[in-house]
């Protein structure tokens, strides 16, 4: 069905182009681009560029087009041309022969080769840092530098031997994407080690691929107990209007957790939960849950525990809150990863934290918002540069067509006099040369810019 | 979805037509729309892979593209506005004084 | 006292700077002004070698050596060669300082009227001047360089002053000049010889000095000086200065070198031999004695720890002594046949005629010519231990004095019989110095100087008295004409005939037209001929008496031969002599030139009379011994008997008087007379010329053959011609044409020039434009050509453009695809 569409309007632009060029009247092949536009943005659509696609409609057909159109009409090349000279007549035949060569090629190479299976060259893998482990609640005294990093939970990540990020500590910062890591695809050993030290601490064995984005988590409360876990970032959810959210244990202590949504209307004493998660083993993380706005603000990180548990009201304390958290708003469609950690608290002990990081994912194909964004961060250069190129030809056109010879509306009074120069009536009645810096006053000629002769093809 | 291949072919098929389209017309404004076709069939190829590997750089390109072929046209017309005002024929076979 | 002979250097500079003036300031004086400062140089000279005269005389006739002030020093040092600017004044050097000026200053004063309108009159005395300068350096040098100069310079002199009149018109300044030349060159050859003498004689004894100081020359002499001396005439010399020398003993102003001279008889001599001097202080005569007296291998000390023996080190060849000596004396021989007129070299003499009379009278008869002389009196040591050297020169003074006599007889130029006979005279003078008569020598020299000297300038007016005639006989009266010798051929050219006035054969019986040169000459033809009581029979006499001592008393073949051959050619002086007196003033006169002509005026004739006066007298300075009464007591006047031999004996090493031979004295006389009387026979009583115009002897034909030749001269001028001068002129011509022809003509025009323009053309045409410009045209060409293809695929129409464009999009879009195509 959709190769049905396709045939149809790619057979309409070809017609158009046909159309276009065997056309005698210029206006007509103009109108003729025209379609061949529309049917090509109709193209882009079918091809997931809708951006592009109201672009060509506006830019070429709107814009590019009537500019032809003017031009023309300003030119009087509606008209058909005169016979012209026939001196190449060997120029279509070589034009047609050349053209289908290319046809033949091109059709040659995509019929023996494999276009769809052409695999895309390899794109950057993104890698980000989380430290999700809390400060110890004791520090050794005269411990030596590397222990001290340790004891403090500062660490450098190698990455393949080479410092990667230096000075990871303990934040809880929260709602704010950090700027990812780029690495090519491969293999990669990352190495946490305490901070100014290269002693190597924990590793941890990575292998990226093409645009994979992935979280990597120091998550962990005794010394022993850091973990360095990675996360794949793409959270296989589809692509919706709606936000998603994804939890992952890292609080040392508890086992499960679950992410419920608390509402508040009590019904027959029983408080309303709806699970929303699964419960999350330590160290793990759940899956993408779609989640509704409306219910940002009771949305709760509990202990982990049954449903019935929870059903019975007999639930366990509340971890976090997500009213509590500021700035979080899941009205964007976007995707969230929480990670719950802890904090050492004053008495020693370990307040849930929740760490947010939005999810990077695979942005929406196509999306003008994702184009929209890489254009002004990844290739904002070139787009400055482009628009210097229109600024260019904005004066350079201006400059072109730019009519020098502005000769005032010749007056009834110089146009008798017009036989004789005003240099040799100066000459002759002061007797002197005023020479050629006095321009010539010409007679008028062919004002209007000319009005060719009729030329067309 | 269509194979990317139908979309190569159809672009191979409008660069063809835009490019015998250059050699044969006289008329300056329509060997440029012709040219303008060529663009149109080189970026429909962009977009046709761009979707094929998920990249959105083919779709980026496609829009610088445009906007340089939006530039060339202006200069150019306005350069065949210039010429023609002096020669008074549009047929570009007249424009061969810089012939050695 | 003794400072007097530091006036020494005086006598070379008085006349030089006489010289030096007429030189520069003359040409625009007067010419009384000219002559006065000549005259004037000329005559202080004279009155420098008198003093230097009396001084000797004050000072027993010792020698001093004298260092010119400003220039003391050695004038060369090189190595062991040390040569110095001293003067040397002794008895030798003052008498020839003292004859040589008195004799110059006379020929001034005859100048001053002689040279008058000349052009050049400046130059003339300044000529003069020169010459008495370098004369007296000749003479009073101590070493063989100084004098060589001098040597030279008289030489210079004479070339100049025999060439005074080169600009003569028609041919006449070339006689001059060619006459000048052959005089130079003759000289030169002279020059040569001395120089190799000199050089052996370094070689030999390592310094050039005559004597150094403190030498003592004559050891006899001095011995005898100071012990009293037996001979009267050192007595004398003692009495006189006894009382005289108790100032002496003082040193000299210079007092580096003491003058040895000062000191007094006896007491006062302080060296009376050289046994105290080594070798090295010896100058070269005293070392010769030294050298011959040594044996085979005996070696003596020459000074400064070096022995010498007899044999001397030439490089790597080593000779006796006695050959070095030998070959010594034969250069100086040679050189004396230069400047002296021997044979071989005698052949400028009588050309030198063609210089103005008194150049001729002077350097010519009683100057220059006596300096060869004067060199050998000098080397008397070397020539009294060489027999074979001494032999030689006899031989060659012996025939210098016959073939000059010989060639008199056939002369009709009254000029050129004086030359001819002033060759024979010091042949005599050789001769006399070979058998070893020194001081006869210097006698004859010094008489032969008076009577040429008055012969000559008789002749000169006796030409005079001709061109008078000459004058008067077509009624020219210009006054003031001299006699200028050949000139007056040219300047004649609108008479008929041509006029020799020196020509004998026009003269005859000038005696009672010119009586005082009639007398005058007759005195000196006495003179010459050596009749008593005359000049020239003294000094004749004295070198036949030594010449008879050596040959017969001590049987010496050099002796025997210059006797009889002497005696022979005084027989020929008297003849021609005569010849000359018959055939110029006795008879009639045979043109009318001669039978009009009259005496020279006072100028002219005053010096001959003194000169006549003087040939008188000067023969009693040398009186031997034994004459008795045949001197009339004249010797007296200049101090008794042979009082110039005593004078030269203190200079004299190997001096030597001979014995009075009064045999020989007569019979020298008598052969003299007689062939005065037989030419009288012959020429007189108007025989002087037959009838066709030829001497008598010629016109006789047994003697025809004989005069011929005399009258050719012997030939020896076209000798010397064909073998020397026409060769080398051949030679000369030769290179000078191959020289041109072939290096100029061919060589520098065919091969450098066209060779040159063949190469420049060839680098320029074929190389520069063919190949250079070729390659460097043909790469421009090259691109063009290229260019001109390429640029016709430009051709400006979009549509082939596009298609080429398009045409290369294909091509590479097949390319790229091509695997994909194939795969």
């Amino acid at each position: 069905m959709e190769f049905l569409l396709f045939a149809g309007i790619g057979s309409l632009a070809i017609i158009a182009a046909v159309a276009m060029l065997i056309s005698d009247n210029a206006v007509y092949s103009a109108l003729f681009l025209i379609v061949n536009f529309l049917c090509v943005a109709f193209l882009y659509l079918m091809l997931e560029a809708p951006f592009l696609a109201m672009v060509q409609i506006a830019v070429y057909a709107g814009a590019i087009m009537v500019l032809f159109l003017f031009v023309i009409m300003l030119l009087g090349a509606e008209k058909t041309a005169s016979k012209g000279n026939r001196s190449f007549r060997w120029l279509p035949g070589i034009a047609m022969g050349l053209a289908l060569a290319f046809v033949f090629s091109v059709g040659a190479a995509i019929s023996s080769g494999n276009v769809d299976g052409q695999e895309p060259p390899p794109q950057d893998a993104f890698v980000r840092f989380v430290h999700a482990a809390p400060v110890r609640a004791d520090i050794p005294e005269g411990a030596s530098e590397a222990q001290l990093a340790i004891a403090e939970r500062r660490f450098d990540v190698l990455v393949n031997g080479t410092l990667a990020v230096s000075g990871l500590e303990f934040n809880d910062q929260r709602g704010v994407n950090e700027r990812y890591l780029r690495l090519s695809p491969g293999e990669y050993t990352l190495t946490f080690s305490p901070a100014g030290t290269e002693v190597p601490f924990k590793t941890l064995a990575l292998t990226l691929d093409s645009r994979d984005s992935t979280t990597v988590i120091l998550h962990g409360e005794s010394d022993a107990g850091l973990t360095v876990t990675a996360l794949d970032d793409d959270l296989g959810i589809p692509q919706s209007d709606r936000a998603h959210v994804a939890v992952f244990n890292a609080l040392d202590g508890q086992d499960e957790v679950r992410l419920i949504n608390l509402v508040s209307p009590l019904v027959d004493d029983w408080r309303q939960v709806i699970p929303v998660s699964e419960p999350v083993a330590y160290g793990t993380r759940s899956a993408a849950i779609p989640v509704d706005p409306s219910i940002a603000g009771s949305l709760v990180v509990i202990e982990g525990g049954s449903e019935t548990a929870v059903l019975e009201g007999n639930f366990r304390p509340v971890l976090v809150r997500f009213n509590n958290i500021p700035g979080l708003s899941l009205d964007r469609q976007q995707s969230f990863l929480y990670i719950l950690t802890g904090q050492r608290a004053l008495n020693g002990g370990l307040e849930p934290l929740l760490i947010t990081r939005e999810d990077p994912g695979a942005l929406a194909y196509g999306d003008p918002a994702a184009v929209g964004i890489r254009l002004f961060t990844e290739y904002v250069l070139p787009v400055q540069l482009v628009a210097l190129l229109l600024l260019a030809a904005m004066i350079g056109v201006i400059v072109l067509t730019l009519r020098k010879d502005i000769e005032p509306k010749p007056s009834r009074l110089m146009r008798r006099k017009v036989s004789r120069p005003l240099t040799a009536v100066i000459s002759t009645q002061t007797g002197s040369d005023l020479g050629p810096s006095v321009p010539q006053i010409e007679a008028p000629k062919s004002a209007s810019g000319g009005q060719p002769e009729p030329a067309g093809d | 979805m269509v194979q990317t291949e139908a979309f190569i072919i159809l672009s191979m098929i409008l660069f063809a037509l835009g490019a015998m389209g250059v050699l044969i017309r006289r008329n300056p404004i329509l060997v440029f729309m012709a040219v303008e076709l060529m663009l149109n069939s080189a970026n429909l190829a962009l977009v046709a892979f761009a979707r094929q590997w998920g990249h959105s750089d083919g779709q980026i390109f496609v829009f610088f593209v445009i906007t340089v072929a939006a530039a060339e046209v202006a200069v150019g017309l306005a350069l065949i506005v210039a010429i023609f005002r002096t020669k008074q024929s549009i047929n570009i076979d007249d424009l061969h004084l810089m012939e050695g | 006292m003794q400072n007097l002979a530091l006036i020494a250097p005086l006598i070379v500079l008085i006349p030089a700077i006489g010289a030096f003036i007429n030189f520069t300031l003359g040409p625009r004086l007067s010419e009384r002004f000219v002559s006065i400062i000549g005259t004037t140089a000329s005559g202080l000279t004279f009155g420098v070698a008198a003093l230097l005269l009396v001084y000797l005389h004050n000072n027993f006739y010792q020698p001093v050596i004298v260092n010119p002030p400003l220039i003391n020093g050695t004038w060369i040092s090189i190595g062991t060669l040390e040569i110095s600017w001293q003067l040397r004044v002794d008895t030798l050097s003052v008498t020839m300082m003292f004859f040589a000026s008195l004799v110059g200053t006379l020929i001034h004063i005859y100048s001053a009227g002689y040279m008058h309108g000349d052009a050049r009159y400046a130059r003339f005395f300044a000529y003069l001047n020169m010459f008495l300068a370098f004369m007296m350096l000749l003479v009073s040098a101590n070493n063989f360089v100084v004098m060589f100069v001098g040597w030279e310079g008289v030489g210079l002199c004479s070339y100049l002053l025999i060439g005074f009149w080169w600009d003569r018109s028609r041919g006449a300044g070339w006689r001059n000049s060619n006459a000048a030349r052959k005089a130079m060159i003759a000289n030169r050859v002279g020059d040569f010889g001395v120089m190799i003498a000199m050089f052996l004689i370094f070689w030999t004894f390592g310094t050039l000095d005559f004597y150094k100081p403190n030498e003592v020359v004559n050891v006899n002499a001095v011995q005898r000086l100071a012990e009293g001396g037996a001979d009267d005439s050192h007595s004398s010399l003692l009495l006189t200065s006894t009382a005289a020398q108790e100032d002496h003993g003082e040193e000299a102003a210079d007092g580096e070198h003491a003058e040895e001279g000062s000191h007094g008889p006896a007491a006062h001599l302080e060296y009376t031999n050289n046994d105290h001097l080594a070798l090295r202080q010896m100058g070269v005569f005293g070392q010769t004695d030294r050298l011959m007296a040594l044996g085979e291998d005996e070696t003596i000390d020459f000074g400064l720890g070096e022995m010498r023996g007899r044999t001397i080190q030439v490089g790597q060849y080593s000779f006796d002594i006695s050959l070095m000596l030998v070959l010594i004396v034969l250069f100086l021989l040679l050189g004396v046949a230069g400047k002296s007129a021997q044979i071989p070299l005698f052949v400028w003499l009588p050309d030198a005629m063609a210089g103005p009379t008194p150049a001729s009278s002077l350097i010519h008869a009683a100057t220059m010519v006596t300096a060869g002389v004067y060199m050998m009196v000098r080397s008397n040591v070397f020539l009294y231990h060489s027999d074979v050297a001494s032999f030689i020169v006899t031989l060659v003074g012996v025939g210098t004095a016959l073939v000059g006599g010989f060639i008199a007889l056939g002369q009709f130029d009254i000029k050129r019989v004086l030359a001819y006979s002033t060759v024979s005279q010091l042949g005599f003078m050789v001769a006399a110095v070979g058998i070893g008569a020194y001081p006869a020598a210097m006698f004859h020299m010094i008489t032969h100087a008076f009577f040429k000297a008055l012969l000559f300038m008789g002749s000169g007016s006796v030409i005079h008295g001709m061109e008078h005639g000459h004058h008067h006989l077509h009624g020219d009266h210009k006054d003031g004409h001299d006699d200028h010798g050949d000139d007056h051929h040219d300047e004649k050219a609108h008479h008929e005939e041509e006029f020799d006035p020196q020509d004998m054969r026009n003269m005859g019986g000038l005696r009672h037209k010119m009586p005082v040169t009639y007398w005058t000459y007759v005195i000196g033809t006495f003179a010459l001929a050596g009749i008593w009581p005359f000049a020239g029979f003294w000094s004749k006499d004295e070198i036949l008496a030594d010449a008879w001592e050596v040959g017969l008393i001590r049987g010496e073949l050099k002796g025997f031969i210059a006797l009889v051959l002497l005696i022979a050619a005084a027989a020929m002086t008297a003849f021609y002599m005569w010849r000359q007196i018959e055939m110029v003033f006795h008879g009639k006169a045979r043109h009318e030139a001669a039978k009009h002509a009259s005496e020279s005026n006072w100028m002219m004739t005053l010096p001959l009379i003194i000169l006549a006066v003087s040939s008188f007298f000067v023969g009693f300075i040398n009186v031997p011994s034994g004459v008795g009464i045949f001197s009339f007591g004249l010797e007296n006047m200049f101090g008794g008997l042979h009082s110039l031999a005593d004078f030269l004996e203190f200079s004299i090493a190997k001096f030597h008087i001979p014995a009075f031979q009064p045999v020989l004295a007569i019979m020298t006389m008598i052969i003299g007379v007689t062939a005065m009387f037989i030419a009288s026979r012959i020429y007189g009583g108007g025989r002087a010329v037959n009838k066709a115009g030829k001497d008598p002897l010629e016109a006789d034909a047994s003697t025809a053959p004989i005069w011929s030749i005399a009258n050719a001269r012997m030939y020896w001028d076209n000798i010397y011609e064909r073998v020397f001068v026409q060769p080398f002129t051949r030679v000369a011509e030769g290179i000078a044409a191959f020289d041109w022809n072939i290096l100029h003509d061919y060589f520098h025009d065919t091969i450098l020039y066209k060779g040159f323009n063949a190469l420049g053309s060839f680098l320029s045409r074929p190389v520069d434009l063919g190949i250079i410009d070729g390659a460097v045209n043909g790469m421009g060409r090259l691109v063009r050509g290229t260019a001109g293809l390429l640029r016709q695929a430009q051709t400006g129409y979009v549509r082939v453009y596009a298609v080429m464009l398009f045409l290369g999009v294909v091509v590479v879009v097949v390319l790229m695809l091509l695997p994909m195509i194939r795969g």
